[in-house]
Formats: structure tokens, sequence, C-alpha cells
């Protein structure tokens, strides 16, 4: 994974070459899941006529309403209650351990993701491209050994930067989410929507965050990225495995393990999940291999019946 | 203690040690280093159960090469030599029974029974039995050896150098018995006036059992008279009548009779004597009664050629004496050699079994699904 061990500073090929690869898959999921979501998913804050007031000298001319005037022979100043766009920021994790499946150098390019990594990239390149498309502000936030952040701002030029963003991005990291977590509260002044990419191997810390940030008013999405390997020991034959992110160690025979740690796994999964949606916070699980887009169609319209 | 094999070729199947060796090697789970996202849904268990498992493939391993190593030294068929299993073969006596055509069975019975292991050799001639039988002694088991040769030991029929042909080892026994000689036709030449000439006539003389049957063969002429008469002038008359009654009854007169014989009665002329003994042999007697009585003397005379048929129908043996020099008891058994009697094959039989047996006990143990024999520790615990 050389491609993701250093950043250049000047955007190398293989970075333009995968930040194009993004654009294409995000582009092509986005328009498909534009026919059905004729209402957008995301609830947040517009310009909305709060009420008239008298002129007084001194009010901005654009927002005395002409028509009244006519009708009335009065001069009425229009009161807007306080708007703003809807800030999503993509919490996006970059531990080591999302750099699972290994795969080959064209593994995570067109068709669906095949690591985990590619996979929450992906799908918050979607999500994000979907928000901004709709004149939200999008941001990415990832932390490792330091903070990489792309705060939300809108409008067509920004998605580029944001696709940029994902595409430089690298699961090299030590930590999960919880940092990113963290720091999102301070990264959104106001509520926001909070989307979090992770395969939760952090849960314990991470969870807490997840609910502190629910309890502070934003929205908060949890995207659980799975690969199918890890969840049922895909591996054949006796074999040392090697934790990612601690490179710890352990002989193990799959055949006999296998049983034992499929169960484990799925009520690990099972709990997470429900540690998160007791507390009303959406929860999305995603497998590599898996079409992205059918998911991601059901979630969006769960969300949107439900908003 | 040593080993050794009836079929040392089938140890080439040993090779086939290889095969689950080969097949081991080949599809064994080589141990890799695997990237994984978290191990921590990994349980101890399944290490002990990784090590339960490299026991269990040495064992396997261990199981099928030994049921091939035993299938294949059970076909070369081995057989352990202990101190007491080569004591034993000290007490047992392997005996060959040479025995002549003829001869009553109940002897070799006999001398079988009271053997180990024992095999009877009769052919037509005792040589050629003889030979056969030191040949299976030399192939035989591990025990003392003996051979024995029941003959009627007629000279000519076992001799030194028969004697010599036998290991130091194996010992010698020697039982004469009567047996008859066996059915033959000799030709016994006669002398015999026919045609009024007197001929040598050759009688093949069949000897069977203790009766003799004389049937007339080839004959020739003889220019002399190899058998005379010298009598006085007053027997002359007496002396003619019987030697004419002797020839024409027929007087043997085999191969190393003397060519020439006079019979020389009382009275005869001193100088005709004389002359008859420069010519020849002369045998005197005293002047018979009766012409009969002077063929029967002429006979007698020629008593020494009837010596032959006797020596032909009975033949000589070997002295008694000589028969016991030739005899010695049998020595230790000799080392080396096929232990062809006694196998241990059953034992390699068995134990390739029981290595099946565990090694199926082992297979079945390793098909027990984790989760149970998790429970079943859990259980013991």
């Amino acid at each position: 994974m050389s491609r993701f061990v250093s950043r250049p500073h000047v955007v190398s090929s293989s970075e333009l070459s995968s930040l194009r690869d993004l654009e294409l898959m995000t582009r092509a999921t986005v328009e498909g899941l534009r026919q059905g979501l004729h209402r957008s998913p995301w609830q947040g804050y517009s310009a909305e006529f709060s009420q008239y007031r008298h002129y007084r000298p001194g009010d901005d001319l654009r927002y005395v309403d002409w028509k009244a005037f006519a009708r009335t022979d009065r001069l009425y100043t229009r009161q807007f209650r306080e708007t703003t766009n809807l800030s999503a920021l993509f919490v996006v994790d970059v531990s080591r351990s999302m750099d699972y499946p290994e795969v080959g150098a064209a593994g995570d390019t067109l068709g669906p993701p095949r690591t985990k990594f590619a996979l929450a990239r992906a799908v918050a390149g979607i999500l994000g491209t979907l928000v901004l498309d709709q004149g939200d502000a999008a941001g990415v936030l990832a932390v490792d050994a330091r903070a990489r952040l792309l705060p939300p701002r809108s409008g067509h030029r920004h998605l580029r930067l944001f696709l940029a963003a994902l595409s430089g991005l690298a699961p090299t990291g030590t930590t999960g989410v919880e940092e990113g977590l963290r720091r999102a509260a301070a990264v959104l002044k106001r509520r926001g929507l909070v989307i979090v990419v992770s395969d939760l191997y952090d849960d314990e810390s991470a969870v807490p965050e997840v609910r502190r940030l629910a309890r502070m008013g934003h929205d908060v999405i949890v995207i659980h990225t799975l690969a199918r390997e890890e969840m049922t020991l895909g591996i054949h034959g006796v074999a040392e495995l090697m934790e990612l992110e601690t490179g710890r160690t352990l002989m193990v025979d799959p055949s006999s393990a296998r049983d034992d740690y499929s169960t484990a796994f799925q009520r690990w999964a099972a709990h997470v999940e429900r540690q998160f949606t007791k507390d009303g916070i959406a929860y999305l699980r995603l497998v590599t291999g898996e079409p992205l887009e059918p998911a991601l169609r059901r979630f969006l319209l769960s969300r949107r019946g439900g908003g | 203690m040593s080993i050794s094999w009836l079929v040392p070729m089938a140890l080439f199947g040993l090779a086939l040690i290889a095969l689950p060796i080969a097949v081991h090697l080949l599809v064994r789970e080589h141990s890799r280093r695997v990237a994984f996202p978290s191990l921590r849904f990994l349980q101890p268990s399944h290490l002990s159960a990784l090590r339960r498992r490299k026991v269990q493939d040495a064992v396997l391993l261990a199981c099928r090469v030994l049921i091939v190593a035993a299938a294949a030294a059970a076909l070369a068929g081995p057989v352990i030599e202990t101190p007491g299993r080569i004591a034993g073969h000290t007490h047992r006596l392997a005996r060959a029974i040479v025995v002549q055509p003829g001869v009553d069975p109940a002897i070799p019975e006999r001398e079988a029974a009271a053997a180990f292991v024992s095999e009877v050799f009769s052919r037509d001639r005792v040589g050629d039995a003889f030979a056969d039988a030191l040949n299976w002694l030399d192939s035989g088991p591990p025990a003392a050896r003996e051979i024995v040769v029941v003959a009627p030991f007629v000279r000519g029929q076992f001799t030194e150098a028969d004697a010599a042909a036998v290991p130091e080892a194996t010992g010698i026994r020697l039982i004469p018995v009567d047996a008859p000689p066996s059915p033959r036709l000799i030709d016994w030449p006669v002398l015999q006036v026919r045609d009024a000439s007197l001929q040598r006539v050759w009688r093949s003389v069949d000897l069977q059992d203790e009766s003799t049957a004389v049937a007339e063969g080839r004959s020739s002429s003889m220019e002399s008279n190899p058998l005379a008469i010298i009598a006085s002038p007053a027997d002359q008359a007496l002396a003619d009548a019987a030697l004419t009654a002797a020839l024409t009854a027929g007087v043997p007169w085999p191969d190393g009779a003397p060519a020439r014989m006079t019979v020389a009665w009382r009275g005869a002329a001193p100088e005709s004597v004389a002359r008859a003994q420069r010519e020849g042999q002369v045998v005197h007697m005293e002047v018979p009664s009766s012409i009969s009585a002077s063929a029967s003397a002429v006979a007698l005379a020629l008593a020494a050629s009837v010596e032959e048929l006797a020596r032909i129908q009975e033949p000589a043996r070997v002295s008694g004496e000589q028969l016991a020099r030739w005899q010695r008891p049998p020595g230790a058994p000799p080392s080396g050699g096929p232990p062809a009697d006694e196998g241990d094959r059953r034992w390699f039989w068995m134990a390739a079994l029981m290595m099946l047996a565990v090694e199926a006990a082992v297979r079945h143990g390793r098909k027990q699904p984790v989760g149970a024999r998790l429970a079943q520790e859990a259980r013991v615990a």
C-alpha cells in the first residue's frame, strides 16, 4: 500500500487517477440514487420567512416588500428566521484495520469496493456529493497521527476538493475514530450532520463519543464498514494472523476456530448496532463486495420516510 | 536378538513409506502470516486446538508410516530370533529319510514321526535321493539335522564319498534292511550240446524274488571243447557218457571261469594229466559210480565258476563295522539360513491393524465439531 504511505505535496498521477475513479463512481452512484429520491433525505436549515415589521430608515431595501407597499401604501420590511445550510462532516476511520482485505493494485477502483477503506471512501464520496449537490456543506475529518480536516463548505467547486480530500486519505493510522469524533464537535459550530464511517473496532471509546454528538443535537449516522472475510474468518489453512494496528500475532487454525469466531463477531456486530439504534442513531452496515447502491438507496429512503 | 526375513524382496515395499510422508508434506497446512483487522474474537482455546491439531497430524503421519512399514515387514516374512528361540532349535530335529524303493514303508514312517520336520526321498538310484535329501536339509528350518538312509547297503550303494558329502553338523544314521533284489535280467553263458555240436548258449536269467526263470538267448559254436575228462582206459566210456550228459544238460560257464578245464579221474594216465595241467585247470576227483553222478561231479568241479552266479543273486553287503564308522549323531543347528517354518508375520499384521485403529480414532477425533469439543472441555472443567 505504498500509495497510502506518504502524501506528496503535489498531487501525483496515481492520486489523480484515484480521484477520477472516485468521481466517476460517485457520480454514477449519485445519479442512480437520485432516481426515486425526489425529496432530500437531509433535514437541514434554510432561509424561512418569519414576519413583517414597519420599515425603519436604514433597513436594506432588498427586504422591503414592494407588493405589500402597492396593496397597503405602507412600507414593510420582511424579516427572516436565522437560516443556514446543512453542514455535513464525514468522520472517516483511517486506521490500519480498515485496510482489509489485502487486494491488488486495482482492488479499489471501479466496481464494488473490495477493502473496507475503499468502501468507506466510496460511501463518503457518494453521500458527500449528494449533500453538496443540494447546496449544503460537506467536509472531511480524519485523524491518525495528525488530523486531516476539510472544513464543511458548499458549492460545486468544493465538491472537487471534497473528493480530493477523500482520495488523499490512507489507512495508515493506529487509532480509530474516537479522536475524530471528539474533534467533530469543535468543527461543527452549529448543529449539523455527522457521518461516521468506520469498522468500529474501537467501539468502546467511539460509541460514547457518537452518543455525545447526538446529545449535542447533531444528526449522527454511523456507517459500519465490514469485510466479508473478517466476518467469517475467511482464511484457508493454518496461519499466523497479524493484527493490523498492533502487529500482534496469533497462530490460528481457521477450520477449527471459524464457528466460534463467526458467532462472536456476529454477536459483537449486533451489540454495536443495538447501542446506536436504541438511542435513535442511524446505523448502516455495509459489507465489502456487496452492491453499494441498493444498500444506500434503502437507507436513504428509510431516512426520508422517517424524517 | 536378531531378525531375519523369509522374503527379503518384500522389504522393497518399505519404499512405500515415502507415500504418506509425501502426502503429508503436500497437503500440510503451511503456516503463513496473514494480516487481519482484529484478533479480539479469537479465543485462546483455538490455540490449544491448533496445537492439538499439530500433534494429531504428527500422530497420523506416524500411524500411516507404521502401517506401511508393518505391512511391508509382514509381507517380507520376519522371523525374530531370540536366544530362547535359538536354544529351542537344538531340541528339535529335521530329518531327511532316504529310502530305497521297495523298502517297508513302516520304517520311514516311524522315522518321520520322531522328527520335528521330515521328508522322505526315494529314487531309483539311492545316490540321487541322497543328493535331494542334502539339498532339502540345507533349506530346512533351524534345527538339528540328520539324514537317515534305509537300504540293504549292498556294496556300492553308499560309499565313502557319500558320507563325506554330508556336512559335519548333519548326523548320519544308516538302517540296513533285507530288501529283495530289484527285478532284473542277466545273461548267463552255459556250455551245452546242441544239434550235435557244442555251443555256448546265453541264457537270460530273471532274478525275481528268490526264484529264477531262464529264457533261452543267443548261442555260438565253440571250436574246441573247453571241458574234458581224463580217465583210465577202463573208465573211458563212463567218462565220455558223463561228459555228454553234463553238456547236454548244460554246464554254466560264466565269464571269469577258466578257459579250459579238465577233470582227472583217479587212474588217469599221469602224462595226460600233466599235459592238461599245462593247458588249463585240472580238477582231481574219484571215479563216480554212475553217469548222473559223473555229470554232477563235473558240475561241482566248476564250482568256482558258479560262485559268480551266487554273487549276482546275492550282492555283497557293506559290513556292519563299516556302516557304524559312517554313522554319527546330529550336531548343533547351523546358524543363519531361512527359518521358513516359523514366521512372525502375525505380530506385524496385528501391529498394522492396531495402527490402523489408532489412525481411524485420531481422524474421528479431528472431525468432532469445535463447539462440541469446547463444550465437552467446559463440562470436564
